[in-house]
């Protein structure tokens, strides 16, 4: 029988075929091989006396196009952990979530808070096993056991522990703040002020970089996202009283109710 | 060209894009009574320094340490896994593990992946078999045992000093002087070296720290 149809299934594993496909374009001299897109951004994070702040600032790019002008740079890993990511955005929302939910289900086995050092050295495991080719760079801030953490996670699959971090292509912006200004043993209200001129460094001297400020400070037992506390970008123009429709512009064609019946107590889990 | 051809001719041309480094000075001394270790403190991304202060010593077991030199998340992940076979081997003879094993173990790993691995590394300590001992572990998987051992692109500038300067059984305070002036003038010269010098001590009974700003550099 002929199976040659199966040649035409693709293969298990990694495909290299627009490394062919790019080499071949280069080669040739008339069309160039394609860029690997670059994004912007600046985060960065701070250690103070009894807690971590971290701050990233809003602008999400494609290329030279803005694609989003107040999106998330700070995620959440653990109700002590947060991080900042910059690099691809798709890969830092992933791999977050992720881990993210690795540690909750550490958490329910061993009914214990999460060290920021797991978070920070599983986000390291993954990345350095694509060698490079995940988009993750993270600054990893929380309080565990050991008391305020600050963790640098880079894509290759480098961790590394200072009391102040930046990343993306604002940090050198960031840092020069960073380097002049920080200091030990600073209080709440200074470090946020401090990682909120190093963000607007960024803002103001990296094109990749824009929009709003957001903070995040952890300290034990609590935590606050202080989202756009700085605004200077913010969009000025909005159409008065927004967008409206009229009721009647969607046309109802059938219309039901039905009474759900809500057993009291707790059920137990079907397990077969 | 094969795929095969471009793997190999590709891949790592990627994969070392970029990637944080330890341009490195590392330097290993045993003296009379115990071993001397020297680092400095930078990391750098082609041309930005991303740590001034980084620790290139990494602790092995309790008398075992070892030295990074080449791109910092390899010699940090191989670090690692060494780190998980000594453990082992330690509960296994319930006692410290010996040296050459765990130079042996990082051998092994940087051998078996030298193809996707820049890894060059120094590890020594103490152990009741043989004492002290510092094995040098290079890139292509090759080990070997000296009275001392030097790596990183650093090191190419001291090699000269070492040769003039080093001597056998030489007191902690005169190795301690030594191993400092060598990674001074390393720094001096090389580009990809400097923040400061981590210094770690081994003996016996204990293992002791210290450090040396960039302020504290001596070159005479």
């Amino acid at each position: 029988m002929e199976l040659d149809y199966l040649k035409t299934l693709p293969l298990g594993g990694f495909n290299f075929d627009n490394c062919i496909r790019n080499r071949a374009m280069a080669e040739s001299g008339i069309l160039q091989a394609p860029k690997t897109m670059k994004t912007g951004t600046t985060i960065c994070g701070v250690l103070f006396k009894d807690g971590v702040v971290l701050a990233a600032d809003t602008r999400a790019t494609g290329g030279s196009i803005v694609g989003d002008k107040n999106c998330e740079k700070i995620h959440n890993l653990a109700p002590n952990i947060f991080c900042c990511g910059a690099g691809t955005a798709a890969d830092c929302d992933h791999v977050t979530e992720m881990i993210k939910r690795q540690l909750e289900l550490h958490r329910l086995n061993t009914h214990s808070e999460n060290r920021v050092q797991m978070a920070a050295l599983k986000l390291v495991a993954h990345a350095f096993k694509y060698g490079g080719q995940i988009g993750t760079h993270l600054i990893v801030g929380g309080v565990d056991v050991k008391g305020p953490q600050l963790i640098e996670c880079s894509n290759d699959g480098n961790m590394y522990s200072m009391p102040y971090h930046t990343t993306g292509s604002g940090s050198l912006a960031a840092m020069a703040i960073m380097e002049t200004r920080y200091k030990e043993n600073m209080t709440r209200e200074e470090a946020v002020n401090l990682c909120i001129a190093a963000i607007e460094a960024g803002i103001y001297h990296d094109l990749g970089s824009g929009s709003n400020v957001d903070v995040c400070v952890i300290t034990r037992n609590k935590y606050e996202m202080l989202r756009n506390i700085k605004h200077d970008n913010f969009k000025v123009f909005s159409k008065p009283g927004g967008y409206q429709f009229k009721k009647d512009r969607v046309q109802v064609v059938e219309e039901f109710k039905h009474k759900l019946v809500v057993e009291a107590g707790e059920q137990p889990m079907d397990l077969s | 060209m094969s795929i095969a051809d471009l793997q190999n001719e590709i891949i790592p041309e990627v994969n070392t894009h970029s990637v944080q480094t330890d341009g490195t000075t590392i330097i290993a001394v045993k003296y009379d009574g115990g071993i001397l270790l020297g680092a400095d403190g930078r990391s750098a991304n082609n041309m930005y320094v991303g740590n001034k202060v980084s620790d290139k010593l990494e602790p092995i077991h309790q008398r075992i340490y070892c030295q990074r030199s080449g791109t910092s998340s390899h010699t940090s992940t191989i670090a690692r896994y060494v780190r998980y076979y000594m453990e082992i081997q330690a509960n296994e003879l319930g006692n410290l593990p010996p040296v050459e094993s765990a130079a042996q173990v990082m051998r092994e790993i940087i051998y078996s992946n030298k193809n996707s691995l820049s890894a060059s590394m120094i590890c020594s300590g103490w152990d009741p078999y043989k004492g002290y001992q510092i094995y040098q572990v290079n890139s292509s998987g090759y080990f070997e045992q000296g009275n001392w051992a030097l790596s990183g692109s650093g090191g190419t500038f001291i090699w000269g000093y070492i040769d003039a300067n080093y001597r056998e059984n030489m007191t902690r305070a005169e190795c301690k002087e030594f191993i400092k002036s060598c990674i001074a003038l390393a720094c001096y010269r090389d580009s990809s070296s400097g923040g400061c010098i981590r210094l770690l001590d081994i003996t016996q009974d204990r293992v002791e720290r210290d450090y040396v700003q960039y302020d504290d550099f001596k070159i005479k």
